[in-house]
């Protein structure tokens, strides 16, 4: 037990590379697959089916941030969906003309952050589990979102739109702004910050007797969550050019699955920003491939919680080899 | 490493050695709560305490109290099952949709409940044998459950249709003074309760939540075990499917929606550990109780969901903040 989460620490842990097994590969055959598939059905080589997928994508990767972070500090954050909804709905009925975005931008991803802090001082303070600090803050923000903004509804400052969406030159800016999301966490990684988080997630008795403070970490980790969820909302914002007073409950889930499906590990301390990005991007392909199938879209949740079982079990499978091969010798 | 203090000292709760109010002082508490919301908003409201309006509180908390009391196992063995509410609403929409008369429930029903037992026993196989997280687990089957329905139903426009009478005088007829789904909800107390308390089932329930590991050792066959938890949580989402359709004279895909947060919220009230291993199905009728309860205030204080949602967080956040306080004060 000692051993194996000692072995995770370490292969979580900058400078190495990462060990490429069945496991790390799992993901990125995945969506390979799936973008096979969408070629053989349109019958030619082209990535065109996917132009506007890192634009569709973009608020699952952002919350899918904000919850690998979480998942690796070996906690799981419900409240993502309630504050993603309340960001929505802020910007819908506060930020609606040209004047002022950027104080309003600044002022609901402040709310985010607070909001995300609130649950990791509950958690460090009270000593009550992650998943039910977070499932109650999900259903207060929830309410407060639906306070804020009873039905969908409400207008987005045209700038804002006009600012956040299109393109850049031949990629879109939403393909810019993942890019940019994984460079900040490749140097996150490898920040006191990103080591603490490994750590804890690891083994949070042993990173306490290594003298790092795990409360401070937990409480950070869960303000980022809750920022970038805040910023998901924002996203969300832009993309429908409205709000809904529920936008980010489907996110919950999706999100969690997302982290899963991209093999970072539940117990903590293992996996990773980059994998949650294709795991997202799976997601979403699903739904392309449903779409060039000509099947209802209604398949794409039937296939989406296909894939989330026969992956999850497929970990599961060779995670049960790899402890019997370890037993055995 | 503070998980593992807990689990050291679980096993108290289990042996009966302390009086029952000491032991079980977190189910005391959700009563006296319970007690207090009740006794407040009659006193605010004269007709909360009508029989007519108790009868309506009744029905909905039967249906709650069925989901959860599948949900109180999953939980008491470390686990969570989050396709309740997808079950509940395959069950409803099959039933009604295939059985036009009384007369088909005959072949309908055990199909339906066949389906239920398959997504818990695979929920159940895949938590205990493969070794995965149960929120995983029972996303996905629920997320396959949720896209099957959409797809047989072309996105719930063939989902609509009158339930039979059976089921609308299962959740709303009366045996005597006492509603059909209220007698229901009687009886799979009294059953898990005395699961729980008396059988050798209930002690393999509780040894897999202290640690799953020292459950084996000490001869609990974890995958069977496991698996027949989860096969009853799918099993009672299912039949409040039914007494949901019958109650509402109509199906709907969102029905079921509510009460994934609502039966985890009753548990944890009630004062289960989500860790597994400490808590009681009494404790959950209590979280029912006090559930619904506050959606029946809220109702007459004219308020919507929006308040509803803030005051079930707060809620939970007390109640189980207390419990923990509780627990921390004993360790001491």
């Amino acid at each position: 037990m000692a051993t194996s989460s000692m072995k995770s620490t370490l292969r979580g842990l900058p400078p190495g590379l990462p060990r490429i097994d069945a496991t790390t590969a799992l993901p990125y055959v995945v969506l390979v697959l799936l973008v096979i598939t969408t070629m053989a059905l349109q019958g030619r080589v082209s990535l065109d089916a996917f132009s506007n997928l890192p634009d569709t994508t973009l608020p699952l990767i952002l919350v899918g941030l904000g919850e690998t972070i979480v998942i690796l500090s070996r906690g799981i954050d419900l409240s993502v969906g309630g504050i993603m909804s309340l960001s929505t709905a802020l910007v819908a009925t506060h930020v609606t003309t040209n004047k002022s975005i950027v104080l309003g931008l600044i002022l609901v991803a402040a709310v985010g952050a607070l909001a995300g802090a609130l649950n990791g001082l509950l958690i460090v303070i009270t000593g009550i589990q992650p998943f039910i600090v977070t499932l109650a803050t999900w259903s207060i923000t929830g309410g407060v979102a639906l306070q804020v903004l009873p039905t969908e509804g409400g207008t987005v400052a045209p700038n804002l739109v006009s600012g956040l969406s299109g393109s850049v030159g031949p990629a879109s800016k939403s393909l810019i702004i993942i890019v940019t999301l994984i460079a900040i966490w490749l140097y996150l990684r490898r920040t006191r910050f990103g080591v603490s988080l490994y750590a804890t997630g690891s083994s949070e008795k042993a990173a306490v007797l290594n003298g790092l403070r795990a409360s401070r970490v937990t409480v950070i980790v869960y303000a980022c969550s809750g920022l970038a969820s805040a910023l998901a909302g924002i996203y969300f914002a832009v993309l429908t050019s409205s709000g809904s007073p529920t936008a980010g409950n489907p996110y919950i889930l999706d999100s969690i699955a997302a982290v899963v499906i991209g093999g970072t590990s539940l117990a903590g301390g293992r996996g990773g920003f980059v994998p949650t990005v294709v795991g997202g991007f799976i997601l979403a392909a699903i739904g392309t491939v449903v779409f060039y199938a000509n099947m209802s879209s209604y398949w794409s949740t039937l296939g989406t919680g296909l894939i989330l079982l026969i992956t999850v079990m497929l970990y599961g499978i060779v995670g049960l080899v790899q402890s019997r091969r370890r037993s055995g010798g | 490493m503070d998980e593992a203090a807990i689990k050291t000292r679980r096993p108290r709760f289990v042996l009966q050695e302390r009086p029952w109010l000491n032991r079980q002082r977190a189910i005391a508490l959700s009563y006296v709560v319970a007690l207090i919301l009740y006794v407040v908003t009659g006193i605010y409201s004269p007709g909360f305490l009508s029989l007519n309006h108790l009868r309506i509180l009744a029905v909905s908390a039967s249906i709650l109290g069925i989901v959860a009391a599948g949900q109180t196992l999953v939980i008491l063995t470390g686990g969570i099952d989050l396709s309740v509410s997808s079950v509940l609403t395959a069950s409803a929409i099959v039933t009604t949709l295939h059985s036009s008369s009384d007369q088909d429930l005959w072949h309908v029903l055990p199909l339906v409940f066949l389906m239920a037992a398959g997504v818990g026993l695979i929920n159940g196989v895949a938590v205990s044998a493969l070794h995965l997280p149960a929120i995983i687990v029972t996303l996905g089957t629920a997320g396959v459950l949720q896209g099957a329905l959409l797809v047989s139903t072309s996105g719930g426009q063939t989902g609509a249709a009158l339930p039979p009478a059976a089921l609308t005088y299962l959740a709303d007829g009366d045996v005597g003074p006492i509603p059909t789904s209220l007698l229901c909800w009687i009886l799979l107390t009294w059953l898990v309760s005395t699961l729980l308390s008396r059988m050798p089932f209930g002690r393999k329930v509780y040894a897999i939540g202290n640690g799953p590991i020292v459950a084996r050792m000490t001869g609990v066959n974890i995958v069977f075990t496991l698996s027949v938890v989860y096969v009853f949580s799918a099993l009672c989402a299912a039949f409040a499917g039914l007494l949901l359709a019958g109650d509402l004279g109509t199906t709907y895909l969102s029905m079921g929606d509510t009460y994934l947060f609502t039966s985890i919220s009753a548990v944890l009230i009630g004062g289960a550990s989500i860790l597994g291993g400490r808590g009681h199905y009494l404790g959950t009728v209590a979280g029912v109780i006090i559930l619904t309860g506050i959606g029946g205030l809220l109702a007459i204080l004219n308020q919507g969901p929006a308040t509803l949602a803030i005051i079930y967080g707060v809620i939970i956040l007390v109640t189980v903040g207390v419990a923990t306080a509780a627990q921390r004060g004993v360790r001491r």
